[in-house]
């Protein structure tokens, strides 16, 4: 599965991306004001010089800026298409949002509240659609978030690289219960989710 | 200020009203016949039509200074732009 | 001279009640100035409660549907009863005509009654926190929940609407005034760079807010008659509401924030003794983050199901809008290379909005970049995002705007040491309270929990105790300048800060008719060069006496 590249890798560049020319900015421009204000103090520098502008400093600081904002943008947009762009064989499961829980619904008909278990290595795709009013999940972990609006459905997808246990939770203000509307993802191994989703449990 | 308040006459008020009850009645008759799609657009180009007829003289915007006139038009064309880039979203979902 | 304090009263109408029929332009701002004090200190109370809830794990302060409520009210208040009007209707009544030379407002009938309006609103606002329990869906009032949600929304809702009048008629007015009323004298390119921004968030109310009122009658109406707008089933759609919504919420942030740009180039100048570096670059910057900014409406929505084109669309566009903003940070920056600087409360507290307001608008850049924003969209992330640009942008430049011309307005001047000192408490207590957010948000804790993941608690506890620093550092502002009402001796020179716009050229408090003679317009409105002729000392003031 090596050839998939996990859209994680792309969110996390273009956050660097961004909030590294953020911070190099925010201190430039802290240090020269601050830096301003000592050395131009009036009792040192009593006499103001008079300028009023200088279309040269003026064009380069439009131009400049300009230029590094659509970089930022191009790097936030190849992550988006990354997010956005299904993998070929990805695990499809249903998800439905209700107030104040999740559902989760696996090809084979098998259903999970509030725990969804997906296979190591195996791209998954999440189809999401809500009962009542509007929720949102979030996995941390794997910078997924998509609203659940009923009648609409979104999708979302990710690519678990470790097995481990994760959380999700609803990121859409739905009510009393939405800081309980919290959930675990359980990455296991290709073979127990094989054994686990084929098990009658019940539901 | 506009510097003299125009006083409209009795005439062209009576004949504004009259176009508006025709364009009404045109309106009636356009939807007995079946035009698909086109319907609804010729609805709404009557509709336009009267709207201005009512905003020209009713609203007195025919002899209204400059700035007024086209305060009026960015506003509707600010509201195009808006409605337009909703479609953005709601034509490529 | 006799001040507008001292205006004749009609038989009847004595006292508090002459200031009730007023219909001049300051009695009016300072009629504003209360009655947002009072619901500034409001909100301010209750998002304490939200944080000293955050603050340990678990139910401690409140329930949860009373979280719920009390996050609703906070954003109410802040956003419709405070930095909405904040900034145009205190300052911007009391300051625009005078900067223009003129004796009032075009319409100052329709100005008291814009006043009447915000107080009906406030008014309806607290009805319906006392009738049904106040509603539980944050300011954003988003469908489904809030058509189906049993608590009082409606009334919140009209109160919401009643507010957008009272906006609307501002800007009308504003609009009005800079039009007709300027100095014969005053070109549109000699007009404070405050009266430009006003100027621009004039436009943006009068076009923006009618879709906000509009879209908050399509929730009634939703709530009392079940038509089906918003409902797919019945050929509805589910997020044309945000749409609607953010059409005006989105131009919304830069109604607030323009002011207060505007009150950050009048003080830099002022206080550096040296013209605005830029001026047309600022004006025109002001105009083009009014008309892009109404056009980036759906960057608050990239989770929401839209389609990736308009991702695409609106993305691009945010970064465009992006550019502006940065022009006159350099701007201000750049004033300050080569002038004098006096160090007064008013620019501390415009140096802490340039640096506070800087981190609110990168950590926007995130945001506005469609993949980054996927993952802090809905955290803790934007509300340390918009807390910086709204209350470390506006909310400084309000304090800012408060401390520079509070003299002006009262004649009174404040104490120097104890602003300062609200001033870092302020600042400081703002950073240890919004900087955890951040990193929660980074971390994965959504926005508008009541209750949180163990991994949270050490942020929440720190963003907790930060608040309660800032709070007692706008405690002590208010006691500061209330303070000085009360004192005899601090009676405030004209010009305390050697300022040249032309309320500096009347009395302090300014006299019932602002203007005896004609006002002397400048060719340039920042020229400090009369003003450094006459010596180091000229304009500047013993702080312990004001003079």
């Amino acid at each position: 599965m090596t050839d998939i590249i996990n859209p994680v890798a792309l969110v996390d560049r273009s956050f660097y991306f961004i909030i590294g020319f953020s911070f190099v900015f925010l201190f430039a421009i802290t240090l020269v004001m601050i830096y301003f204000v000592i050395r131009y103090r009036r009792s040192r520098h009593p006499v103001p010089a008079d300028i009023r502008g200088n279309w040269k400093l003026e064009t380069a600081w439009i131009f400049i800026p300009t230029l590094i904002a659509l970089a930022m943008f191009v790097s936030g947009w190849q992550a988006y298409t990354g997010l956005r762009n299904v993998p070929e064989g990805a695990l499809e499961v249903d998800v439905i949002a209700q107030s104040f829980s999740w559902i989760f619904i696996y090809p084979t008909g098998k259903e999970t509240e509030n725990e969804l278990r997906v296979p190591v290595n195996t791209p998954v795709k999440l189809n999401i659609t809500s009962m009542d009013v509007i929720h949102s999940l979030y996995i941390p972990a794997f910078r997924v978030k998509v609203d659940a609006v009923k009648g609409l459905s979104t999708y979302a997808w990710f690519l678990p690289e470790t097995i481990g246990e994760y959380f999700l939770q609803c990121t859409e203000f739905c009510g009393v219960g939405h800081a309980d509307m919290t959930g675990v993802v359980r990455v296991v191994s290709e073979d127990a989710f094989d054994e686990w989703v084929e098990e009658d449990d019940g539901w | 200020m506009a510097s003299e308040s125009h006083i409209v006459e009795y005439k062209t008020l009576g004949l504004t009203l009259a176009a508006l009850l025709v364009l009404t009645g045109v309106t009636v008759g356009a939807t007995s016949i079946d035009l698909g799609w086109v319907n609804v657009w010729i609805a709404l180009m009557i509709a336009s039509v009267k709207a201005g007829f009512v905003l020209l003289v009713f609203m007195h915007m025919r002899w209204e200074g400059r700035t007024l006139q086209w305060s009026f038009l960015a506003t509707v064309l600010f509201l195009a732009v808006m409605i337009g880039f909703i479609f953005w979203d709601v034509a490529f979902r | 001279m006799t001040s507008f304090y001292q205006t004749p009263e009609p038989a009847g109408f004595t006292g508090i009640r002459s200031w009730l029929i007023t219909f001049d332009h300051k009695r009016i701002a300072l009629l504003y100035l209360f009655s947002i004090l009072f619901w500034f200190l409001l909100a301010v109370t209750l998002g304490g409660l939200i944080r000293l809830e955050l603050m340990f794990p678990g139910k401690t302060v409140l329930s949860a549907q009373m979280y719920n409520s009390v996050f609703t009210l906070h954003g109410v208040i802040m956003i419709f009863l405070f930095i909405i009007p904040a900034l145009p209707a205190i300052f911007g009544n009391f300051f625009l005509p005078i900067h223009i030379g003129a004796e009032d407002v075009y319409f100052p009938r329709l100005n008291l009654l814009s006043w009447y309006l915000y107080m009906a609103g406030g008014i309806v606002a607290i009805v319906s926190l006392f009738s049904d329990g106040f509603p539980d869906t944050g300011w954003t009032f988003y469908v489904p929940f809030s058509i189906s949600t049993n608590t009082n929304v409606s009334t919140a809702v009209f109160a919401a609407f009643i507010l957008g009048f009272s906006s609307m008629l501002t800007g009308l007015n504003f609009i009005t005034t800079i039009h007709k009323l300027r100095a014969k004298t005053m070109g549109w390119l000699q007009m404070p760079l405050f009266t430009w921004s006003l100027y621009a968030t004039a436009w943006v109310q009068l076009l923006a807010t009618p879709v906000i009122t509009i879209t908050l009658v399509l929730v009634v109406v939703e709530r009392f008659f079940n038509v089906g707008l918003f409902d797919p089933a019945r050929g509805g759609d589910p997020i044309l509401y945000q749409h609607l919504f953010w059409i005006y919420s989105h131009p919304a942030v830069y109604i607030m924030i323009l002011p207060g740009m505007g009150v950050i180039s009048e003080i830099i100048p002022v206080s550096a003794r040296k013209s605005i570096f830029g001026y047309k670059a600022i004006v025109a910057s002001s105009l083009a983050i009014a008309i892009a900014g109404s056009l980036v409406w759906a960057h608050h929505m990239y989770t929401s199901g839209m389609s990736d084109t308009a991702v695409f669309v609106f993305s691009l566009l945010t970064f465009v809008v992006a550019i502006p903003s940065a022009i006159k940070v350099f701007s201000w920056v750049a004033t300050l290379y080569k002038g004098a600087i006096e160090m007064t409360p008013p620019l501390l507290f415009s140096l802490c909005f340039i640096y506070l307001f800087s981190v609110g608008g990168l950590t926007g850049l995130v945001l506005g970049a469609a993949g980054a924003n996927i993952h802090v969209h809905d955290t803790h992330f934007v509300v340390a995002h918009f807390h910086f640009t709204m209350f470390g942008g506006t909310g400084f430049a309000f304090f800012a705007a408060l401390h520079y011309w509070w003299p002006k307005m009262f004649g009174k001047m404040y104490d120097f040491k104890k602003a300062y000192i609200a001033a870092i408490l302020v600042t400081a207590g703002f950073m240890l309270h919004y900087v955890p957010m951040f990193v929660l948000g980074l971390q994965g804790m959504p926005r508008r929990y009541y209750d949180y993941l163990p991994q949270y608690a050490a942020g929440n506890f720190f963003a907790g105790f930060g608040a309660l620093c800032m709070i007692a550092g706008i405690g002590l502002m208010m006691v500061n300048l209330l303070g000085s009402l009360a004192r005899e001796r601090t009676a405030a020179a004209d010009d305390p800060w050697g300022g040249v716009t032309l309320e500096w050229t009347i009395p302090s408090p300014p006299p019932l008719h602002n203007f005896d003679k004609d006002p002397e317009v400048m060719d340039y409105p920042y020229d400090f060069t009369k003003v450094a002729d006459a010596g180091p000392g000229a304009g500047s003031m013993d702080p312990e006496t004001g003079k």
